[in-house]
């Protein structure tokens, strides 16, 4: 989350000075200023160096938010829905429906885009598209996306058009998320023009990627800034901005300068102690909640932490309001379940464990460890370490002891990976829209040594929920999986963020949407 | 020896301490923690896929093959593939090696205008407040963060006075050599601050001995002009010994230049190795210690080289 330095109070002191009075806190939009206006250069400082931008191996949501409006998905989500879960929409396929067992999907295409070189998009294209990452025959099938996309197509038996405009996609268990998985950013299929692969190859592909959306990839330097423009050609609403930069700024205090100095209009990953700064300068921290989820993970290798009623009390002895309330100055809600908000399959009114020291107290008791005899470490990357101190004073007060240890991030992550002995909690980060999301959840806790057999029935209803041909059925059938696996305790939920963009005074028309990205192609610069 | 022998036989030690130093890159890019695929891929993979994908980066092989390997992606293979980017390790490294070596100018020019200026004023007004006064602020400027530096020089001069850009190499309508020049300033000036501070105090140290010294009392009691003999006595003998730390301190500042790079966000080498060390990039990690070593290096022979000329005694041997 954030790494506190002299430098954050320091930055927020000046602005204070610079600019003076208030503005207060933004809805997950920004306002209106009058008519749009076309034109002008937008440039967003990402807080990450997206990677390849590959329509089938892209990994990172920063890439996703660069690369979305390159190439478009057969169904996306409405990015303008701030709240619940966003709407499919028709993107690339302008309807969809499935066969009544649930295993086969129609897509019927719209039949006026073209990709960025003039050529048309029809079934071909798709074919070609899903060929590179499935049909093992292709000349240009390739094997890491396929690799990355298995996850979600490793059922799927059949792929054809069927004629110019319609495209079929049978699988051999029922799939009935699968619409919504498309619209998702990893491990799924936005359509990239095939003419680049077939032309330069798979591994160039990124160099020059080329889709059918709104803005068409101009230059990338690498560290630096990745541009685009204005897809003259658009079939769709003409986007306002002539063109987008997205800058690289990691360091998290830069980050901010950077947009305070109104050398850019958006930023990334707004960190708690600069939202006040931020919106003191007049500039808007929009509210919202994305489809995002913080979560601490037990080390399953760790003996301790394989007995249920320990991980119990360790979800009891976590007062998680008063962690989003000190941790992250309020600016981030406490959660229950594994599901984030946004999810299909979301309740915000499910509770696990709650606080309750007392309980916590006795079910360690009941675990055979006296008050100081229970001793883990908590792993985390030294830009938690402040989040690990109010957690092992936490503990503290239920008679745990932790001792931190705060790595960089290489190490941290290869730490996770590898635990040590003693080693017990540590801190993820994760979330999508769809409810086969918890099966991506789950699958990434054996990451933290978790033995899925050791699970049967929470394994078993996540197969169930995933290859279910009852759409009436199926969100509860998610539901009940996440049910089972929070009685399970078997990873505490901790918050969700809420405010994580910010942008400058004269940026309208942005929108928080309630999934990980946003739409830039209805933003526009007043003034 | 003649000159053209001596950087003949400098550039032959060059080549076994490139070779060492080539080793060492190698080394610590493989022992880095952590393993890069499965940062990369665990979770989606079976074991199998994961030996097959090493396989493919050649990471099967014994250490002193991969060595060999690497050493001929350096040589023709534009220093291998990244990992984590996909592209060749040299289109990543090279335009921002070359952003760094900017940003690297910019700390040496910084270190030897103010050095020599700071020193200079100091040594000159030796024993009066004006020397105690310009050593306090050495000394406090001695044991900055210079990541903290970095924030306070933001903090007033684009924040405050809104004088300077806060970051990156360009304004966003961009370009022009004046416009790199304002992005310069601030990072130049950090950079290069520990180096000018220690350029500083070897200036000044060397003012107050060439001023006892007796030959610089002889003139002034002469009556030939103070400034003169600054310029052309004390100036003359402290030159060879200025240059002699200011290549030394190169060194101090390419490591400086790499937090600089974070606080300003200059798309430099030390953003790019970060980044790699992140994603356990192996290939660029050894590539950029490679071409670090490697710049230090002939930054040292070009010192050297400077410092032979500027010494006539040398000069004539």
């Amino acid at each position: 989350m954030r790494r506190i330095v002299s430098g954050v109070a320091l930055i927020a002191a000046s602005a204070v000075l610079l600019h003076g009075c208030a503005a207060g806190g933004g809805p997950a939009a920004t306002g209106d200023a009058g008519e749009p206006v076309e034109g002008g250069d937008f440039v967003s400082a990402l807080y990450l160096e997206p990677r390849g931008l590959d329509p089938h191996r892209q990994v990172f949501w920063e890439t996703y938010r660069v690369s979305r409006h390159i190439f478009e998905p057969l169904v996306q989500e409405d990015l303008t829905q701030t709240e619940g879960v966003p709407d499919l929409q028709p993107a690339l396929a302008e309807s969809w429906e499935s066969s009544d067992d649930g295993r086969t999907w129609t897509f019927t295409l719209r039949q006026d885009a073209t990709f960025h070189d003039g050529s048309r998009f029809d079934a071909e294209a798709v074919h070609q598209n899903v060929q590179r990452v499935w049909d093992e025959d292709y000349e240009f099938y390739d094997e890491e996306a396929a690799g990355r996309l298995q996850v979600w197509f490793g059922n799927l038996s059949e792929a054809q058009p069927v004629d110019d405009f319609t495209y079929e996609f049978t699988f051999s268990e029922p799939f009935l998320g699968f619409p919504r998985i498309l619209a998702q950013s990893m491990y799924t299929l936005p359509i990239g023009n095939p003419a680049v692969w077939e032309e330069h190859g798979n591994d160039a592909f990124a160099d020059q990627p080329e889709g059918t959306g709104p803005y068409r990839f101009v230059s990338r330097a690498i560290g630096d800034r990745i541009e685009l423009e204005r897809n003259e050609d658009y079939y769709g609403d003409r986007p306002y901005l002539d063109t987008l930069t997205f800058r690289i700024i990691p360091n998290n205090q830069t980050r901010v300068a950077s947009l305070l100095n109104n050398e850019v209009d958006h930023i990334s990953y707004v960190q708690p102690d600069d939202v006040e700064t931020l919106e003191n300068a007049g500039f808007n921290v929009p509210e919202g909640t994305g489809a995002q989820l913080i979560y601490l993970s037990f080390n399953y290798d760790n003996p301790q932490l394989q007995d249920e009623r320990v991980r119990k009390a360790l979800i009891h002895g976590l007062d998680r309001e008063a962690l989003a309330e000190q941790v992250f100055n309020g600016y981030a809600s406490p959660q229950y379940s594994f599901l984030p908000p946004g999810n299909e399959a979301y309740d915000p009114a499910v509770r696990d464990f709650e606080y309750d020291p007392e309980a916590a107290r006795e079910l360690l008791a009941d675990a055979g460890y006296e008050p100081g005899e229970l001793h883990f470490n908590l792993v985390v990357d030294v830009a938690n370490e402040n989040l690990a101190q109010w957690l092992q004073d936490a503990y503290g007060q239920i008679g745990v002891e932790t001792e931190i240890v705060s790595l960089d991030r290489v190490s941290y992550s290869a730490r996770v990976y590898n635990s040590e002995e003693g080693d017990g909690l540590s801190l993820d980060e994760f979330g999508e829209t769809n409810a086969e999301w918890l099966f991506n959840g789950y699958n990434g806790l054996t990451g933290r040594g978790l033995d899925q057999d050791d699970y049967p029935e929470v394994t078993e209803a996540i197969q169930e929920a995933l290859y279910t041909d009852d759409e009436d059925a199926r969100i509860q059938q998610w539901q009940e999986a996440e049910a089972l696996l929070r009685e399970n305790a078997l990873v505490i939920p901790a918050v969700n963020l809420t405010r994580y963009y910010a942008t400058g005074p004269n940026v309208q028309g942005f929108t928080f949407a309630s999934t990980n990205w946003y739409d830039l192609s209805t933003v526009w610069l007043s003034e | 020896m003649g000159t053209v022998k001596r950087i003949g036989w400098r550039l032959l030690l060059m080549l076994p301490i490139l070779a060492l130093v080539s080793v060492l890159a190698f080394l610590i890019g493989v022992l880095t923690p952590g393993d890069p695929i499965e940062a990369q891929y665990a979770n989606r993979f079976t074991a199998e896929q994961l030996d097959q994908i090493r396989a493919t980066y050649g990471l099967d092989l014994p250490l002193w093959q991969q060595y060999f390997v690497w050493l001929k992606n350096v040589a023709v293979d534009g220093g291998g593939i990244s990992i984590v980017l996909g592209v060749p390790v040299f289109d990543i490294l090279g335009p921002n090696f070359l952003n760094t070596l900017i940003l690297t100018l910019g700390g040496v020019v910084a270190c030897v205008v103010f050095g020599m200026a700071i020193g200079a004023t100091a040594g000159i007004f030796h024993r009066t407040w004006i020397d105690r006064a310009v050593m306090l602020i050495v000394q406090i400027g001695s044991n900055l963060s210079i990541y903290w530096f970095g924030l306070v020089l933001i903090i007033v001069f684009s924040l405050q006075l809104q004088w300077l850009p806060v970051g990156g190499m360009q304004s966003r309508n961009g370009g022009g050599f004046a416009d790199l020049l304002a992005h310069l300033v601030l990072p130049s000036l950090a950079a290069g601050l520990i180096s000018m501070l220690v350029l500083a105090r070897f200036v000044r140290i060397g003012i107050i001995h060439e001023v006892g010294t007796e030959h610089f009392k002889t003139f002034a009691s002469q009556g030939i002009p103070r400034w003169k003999l600054y310029g052309k006595h004390v100036g003359r003998n402290i030159l060879p010994s200025a240059v002699n730390i200011t290549g030394l301190e190169i060194g101090t500042l390419i490591t400086g230049v790499i937090f600089v790079e974070s606080v300003f966000n200059w798309p430099g080498i030390g953003t790019q190795l970060l980044n790699a060390v992140n994603g356990k990039d192996y290939p660029v990690i050894q590539g950029g210690i490679l071409l670090v070593a490697a710049c230090y290096l002939v930054v040292n022979l070009l010192t050297d080289i400077t410092v032979d000329s500027l010494n006539p005694r040398l000069r004539r041997a």
